[in-house]
Parts: structure tokens; sequence; C-alpha cells
């Protein structure tokens, strides 16, 4: 009698969100700090710490016409009654945020639209939902703002409504560019390889200049072939900006049945799906695309972000390939980036599960959407959980989070937190530099190519603070473990009454 | 720095009775061993398939759903496998999934019973394979149970109870929280009534059985009456390594 193992048990077992080098952590570390408890918006305000004057925006749209088998975010299918109360329940938010004293004066210098498929919201919801937040905010000029959308969720209608709110950038879920893996990854059925092309054509004919492509390395049925095809089509398309995600087997998912029961081709292996990225680095990196993380990417360099005063750096100075990293902190379109995770800036969260930081908190708003809707309905801001900031937590924050933008200028830091990061973290510095995951100089702390790529969450997590060692990153769609977090009190632990 | 402060009151062991009260909540139950829960599920398949050799009789203590030893019956239509449980509840839900499973034509040799765990209704070291799956943290009498284990199992064979370890690392507990959604009351009142690695122990010790080994498995805990492989980790820690090879069709034969 023989029996098959056809379940992970790699990603999927329990130890799989904390792995110390050399074994490599794979959890895609997002959000810091994470050793989370209840919070309100009256935790987050008690006190005002941070003097601020930009802030950016998180919104999240927890919709999507086809959810996908392997999506780990807050998400429902899309209910248009439900559509309608959760809109009307976000502007009352962002009503809430506009009248708040800390938001006086404040200014929105760049945002992300997420989700879910923020573009399942029909074009006039879209318009009606944008104009309501730009008349009670102010946007800076050069306020950059991108939406997640999938290839067959946008037309040219909701495009015009989004070029007319200042949105410049939008960031397409292609996945790939084989039919058949769409399939396994279970996309809507509309969703080809040919509806995806004509939607790149169509963005760039209305005039969104900036288009973002997302692309999957691990897909069930992937092939280097398969995968070569889609890096050749990549370079052919008018866009400026890609990532490169990792494709995950939740337990227990469509997916997983799927794999399990051999209706779905088996993903490829460890090596294989390292060996595709290491190809797509090197086809990319020698076209004169900039790193901007380790799974996102810009470019091709052209004369226009020249202009724009865009920096980049050598990723390797030491190695033979002139491969270059943007310097996020030149370019306005990575505003986004550099002021939520390099610089602790501010950080307002809009929607049920979306993840902010201001005045030195970061929070999770209810992911509960019914219970969302009420609280935003009932004049609220919605902060239900989170992590207060202090100084050295910030500190840690700037690194965590920064180091995935692969460098941290000394002199940003230093800007940042009036500190040098090596006075503050010379032990773990000289820990990763000894493992050749990182190497200082002069100016910055820069992730070593390519090692410590491949190890980045490693990197990352060795500037976790102590209270924060070994916690798992917060989900953006649960808050159980605030019911059974010790507190002061016995009697507000659930089970005290029970 | 602050340092890292308790998360969750888990120090002293906080006995429940059994949670379980309707067939729903136990086809709920079921519903969860089949997805959240199918990767320390699949870890106790792997633990006992070695053992599973032809005319192997397999005793289930606490069988739940029954889905375990179903799974385990259809992989080894030559084990005999039998299983007690004292809920109603989930007998309830052992027959419809016995049902289901012979509807599938699923060729395996299982049978239950209704039965109190400190008087197994079967006789002194007449089987090969003693085994419980998470259900160790709701013995009203865990020692007398582990003792009626002993006693009915065969002196070459084999005991084996995986439950949820008490002691298991804070961040571990945390990440799984975080996704068992609406089961969060199940989960923590399972993981409070579970015993710590030391505990066990210590209470083996107590009843002389001390040769027996009690080992924590990321959050897990497993019991065995003697040494046996339990680890559950693999090779380097990719993604996607031998994720769905047959690794198991060479060690099924080894004992």
């Amino acid at each position: 009698m023989t029996i098959t193992n056809n379940i992970t048990r790699n990603f999927l077992d329990t130890p799989s969100y904390w792995r110390d080098y050399p074994d490599r952590d794979i959890e895609f570390v997002r959000w810091y700090p994470c050793d989370v408890r209840r919070l309100s918006a009256e935790d987050v305000f008690r006190h005002r710490h941070a003097p601020h004057q930009d802030v950016s925006f998180y919104m999240h749209i927890p919709f999507c016409n086809q959810v996908c088998t392997s999506c780990p975010y807050n998400k429902f299918n899309t209910r248009n009654t439900l559509v309608e109360r959760y809109r009307e329940a976000m502007k009352n938010e962002i009503e809430a945020y506009s009248k708040h004293a800390y938001m006086k004066g404040v200014k929105v210098s760049s945002g992300y639209i997420g989700g879910g498929t923020p573009t399942t919201l029909r074009a006039h919801e879209l318009d009606d939902l944008l104009s309501f937040f730009k008349s009670r905010f102010e946007f800076t000029n050069r306020c950059s703002i991108t939406i997640e959308s999938t290839p067959v969720d946008i037309d040219e209608r909701k495009t015009e409504v989004l070029l007319k709110h200042g949105v410049d950038r939008v960031s397409l879920g292609v996945q790939t560019f084989s039919d058949p893996l769409l399939r396994h990854l279970g996309r809507a059925r509309a969703h080809t390889a040919d509806k995806a092309a004509n939607t790149i054509q169509m963005l760039h004919r209305m005039g969104i200049e900036n288009i973002c492509l997302d692309y999957m390395i691990g897909i069930p049925g992937q092939t280097m072939k398969l995968w070569e095809e889609d890096v050749r089509i990549l370079m052919q398309l008018p866009v400026n900006s890609f990532s490169v995600y990792n494709y995950l087997v939740l337990p227990g998912s469509e997916a997983f049945f799927g794999i399990q029961s051999g209706l779905t081709p088996i993903c490829p292996s460890s090596q294989e799906a390292d060996h595709m990225y290491w190809y797509f680095l090197d086809q990319v990196l020698s076209n004169k695309y900039v790193a901007v993380t380790y799974n996102d990417f810009g470019g091709p360099m052209s004369r226009e972000w020249d202009d724009l005063g865009v920096k980049t750096y050598p990723i390797d100075p030491e190695g033979n390939k002139p491969y270059l990293g943007l310097d996020t902190s030149t370019f306005y379109l990575t505003d986004h980036l550099t002021h939520v995770w390099y610089e602790c800036g501010d950080l307002m969260a809009l929607g049920a599960g979306g993840y902010g930081f201001l005045n030195h908190h970061m929070y999770l708003n209810e992911p509960n959407i019914n219970r969302y809707i009420d609280l935003a309905n009932s004049g609220n801001l919605t902060m239900t959980m989170g992590a207060y900031a202090d100084e050295y937590e910030r500190r840690c924050r700037s690194l965590v989070l920064g180091l995935k933008l692969l460098r941290v200028k000394r002199a940003d830091y230093k800007r940042t937190h009036g500190v040098d990061l090596y006075d503050v973290f010379k032990e773990k510095i000289d820990a990763l530099v000894e493992k050749d995951l990182v190497f200082v100089t002069d100016d910055a702390i820069q992730v070593k190519f390519k090692k410590g790529w491949f190890y980045i969450d490693n990197v990352c997590k060795a500037f976790y603070s102590d209270a924060n060692y070994r916690l798992p990153q917060p989900s953006p769609a649960s808050t159980e473990i605030l019911k059974w977090q010790l507190r002061n009190t016995a009697e507000e632990l659930p089970y005290a009454t029970s | 720095m602050q340092p890292r402060r308790r998360i969750f009151d888990l120090e002293q062991r906080v006995f429940r009775s059994d949670p379980f009260e309707t067939v729903e909540q136990c086809r709920t139950y079921d519903l969860d061993t089949r997805t959240s829960m199918i990767i320390p599920t699949q870890h106790m398949m792997k633990i006992l398939a070695p053992f599973c050799r032809p005319t192997t009789k397999l005793l289930e203590v606490g069988a739940g759903t029954g889905i375990l030893s179903l799974r385990l019956a259809s992989l080894f239509p030559d084990c005999e496998f039998f299983a007690v449980e004292t809920n109603d509840a989930f007998l309830t839900v052992i027959r419809e999934n016995t049902i289901f499973a012979n509807l599938l034509n699923y060729g395996g040799r299982f049978s239950y019973e209704w039965a109190r765990y400190s008087r197994l209704p079967v006789a002194t070291a007449s089987v090969d394979v003693v085994f419980s799956f998470c259900s160790l943290n709701r013995w009203t009498e865990p020692l007398a149970t582990i003792k009626e284990c002993n006693r009915v199992c065969k002196p070459e064979g084999l005991v084996v109870l995986y439950d949820l370890a008490r002691d298991a690392d804070e961040g571990m507990i945390s990440f799984v929280l975080q996704y068992t959604g609406a089961n969060h009351e199940q989960f923590m009142g399972a993981m409070r009534s579970s015993f710590s690695v030391a505990e066990l122990q210590a209470e083996l010790a107590g009843v002389s059985l001390e040769g027996w080994r009690v080992t924590r498995e990321g959050i897990n805990l497993i019991v065995s009456s003697r040494e046996i492989d339990v680890s559950f980790t693999v090779g380097e820690p990719g993604i996607y390594d031998n994720i769905f090879a047959p690794v198991w069709a060479e060690t099924s034969a080894i004992v």
C-alpha cells in the first residue's frame, strides 16, 4: 500500500511565520510594530506626538467580482447593497477624519487604493467617493495616487473618473499572460491574456501614464518556458513599473484541495521558483529597469525621469553587473513608500481592514464589514487594534520597513530620528554584515545583492525590538487575538463571564 | 525599549468540560478538521502511517467526528480501525461521515461505539496502535485514560496522543489564533485546557510511565509510549519544496 502526501509541510506548517537565518523567512513583512492590542481613536490621539504636514492614505475597498483562490486579504464578493452601504460608511469615515483636530492643515501627499478590487465599484460610485474625499482634504500638487484593478474590472468610463480625480497610477493584477495558468488561479473567465493586453493598451491610450503590472511566480502548472514568455511580453508593454509576488497555497483553500486532488497541477518547486525569480531579475535589470524593492521595479530609466531628478544607485557596487536601484526619496511616484516605510510618516487608513500609522500609532480599522459600517456611520473613526511606536520602535520601524526598499540612507535616517542608525543598531547591523546580508557605507545601509535579497524578510526582522521578536505580522482580516490577550483586569477576558 | 510581555493567560491549565454540545457544533468542527486544521491532521497521519501494516488493529480514543480514522482506513484497507467517543453529538457526526464514506466506496474497515475513556471496551494488550487527536484536552480523567490506553495496547504496540501544547511559543499561538476566525473560542478554550510538556511529563512519571515521550512540535504536544519520529519540518524552508511529492510512499512500510 502506498499513500501520497499531497499537502505542503513547508509553507503551511505553523512555524512558517518566523524563521531564523540560515532558514529563509517568507512571511512578507509589511507592518510594524506587531505587538498589537486593542486600540481606539481616543488612544491614538490622546497625546499629540507627531508634528506633521503631509499624510498618505490607504483606502481599502474589500470587494471582488471574483475572489481568487489564494488571496489572504480582507475581501468579499461584490454585493450591490453592501457596496452602497460601505461607500456611505467610508464617506462618513472621511468626514470624521477631515474634522479631526489632528488633521487640521494637513495635506494629502500620496495614496493607495487597494482591496479587494477597488474598481469593482461602478464609475459613478468611484466618482462619488473620490469627489467626496477630494472635497474634504487638500491634496499636494504632486500627490500620486495608485489604484489596484484587474484586466476585467476597469473600463474607459472608470478610467476617465480616475483621471479626473488625479489617480495617476493603475496597478493591474495581470499575474500571467498564460490563459491556462489564469484558470488555475481561479481568475474570472473573462480575464484572458488578450483581455489583459487590451486593458493595458486602453489605460495607456486614455492617458494613465503610470501602469504597474503584477506578476506571480509559483502558479500551479507554471513552467520556466511559460515564465520566460511572460517576461518577454512584459518588456513590450507600455508599463513603467511591475511587481512580482509568490503564489501562496493557503491551507484548506480551494487551491489547496484542487492541487491535492490532482485537479489542479502542482506548483513549481522552490528551486524552480527561485530560478524564475533570478531569471526575471537579470532580464529586467539588464534592460535598464530599476529595483524599488526586491519585488517591485520601475523604468526603464528615461530622459523624463532624469529631468524630474530621479536618482539611482548601484545595487551591487562591487559586482560586475551594472544593475541599479531607485532612490525612492527622489521620485514623487514612490513618495508613498518613502513616506510610510522609510520616514515613519503618517498614513490615514480608510475602510474595513485598512492599516494606517497616525500620531506614532500603527493601527487596523475594524475588519468586520458590518461592524465597520456601524462604527463609521455613528461618526467614529474605526480604529480597533494597533500599537504605539515609541522612539525606539520608530527607529526599528524605519529599518524593518525601510530596508524593504533595499537601502536606508544614513542622512535621511538621522534627519527623521536624530541619530545615526549604526550608533543605535551597531550589534544587529554587524551581525547582518557578518552573514553577508547587508553592507554599510558612509552613506547608507544597503541589502546585499543577491544574498540579502533572498533573505529580505530575515534582514527586516533583524530589527524587530525585543517586544516584537517572534511575533507574527498582524492579520488585516482578524481581531480575534484581542479577545484573548492578557489585560489589566480579569473581568475583561471573555471567558471570565462564561 | 520594552521587553516582550506575556500575551495570553495560559500559565495555569484551566480544564473545561467537553465544549461540543450540539451536533451542529460537531459538524462545524468536522469542517475545521478538514480545512483549517488540515496541517495537524496531515501531521498525525504522517506519524501513524508507518505503523499501519496489514492486520494492524488501531484504536482511536475520543474520535471526534471520526474523520481521521476514516481517512486512514481508506488508505490502509488491510488495517482494522475501531473508535470510541463519549459525546453523543460527535457520534451522530461519526455516523454521518461513515455513511458518506461508504457511499463513496471508501473501502476501509472502521467501526465505532460509545464508551467511557476510563473503561475502554477493549481487551488488555489487544491493540497494536492506540491514538487520539486533539481530544486529550477534553478528557475528564486524562491520567486514567492514558493508563487505559496503556492497558489495551500490546506490549510491543504504540500509544500516540496528539493535542495542543499550552506552553507553545506565544507568537505561534498568535499566528494561529489570527486565522481561526469564528472558532477562536474553541481554539483558545482547547489551548487553555491543554497540558504543557513539563506537566504531562510529571503526570506520566506519577503513574510509572516515565519511559513515555512528551514532545512539543510547533503548537502541538505529542505523547508517545516509545520514541518515534514526530518531526514536522523539511529541508530548505522555501515555499514550494516537495510540497506535493509522494514522500510517504517510502515511509509507509517502515516500522
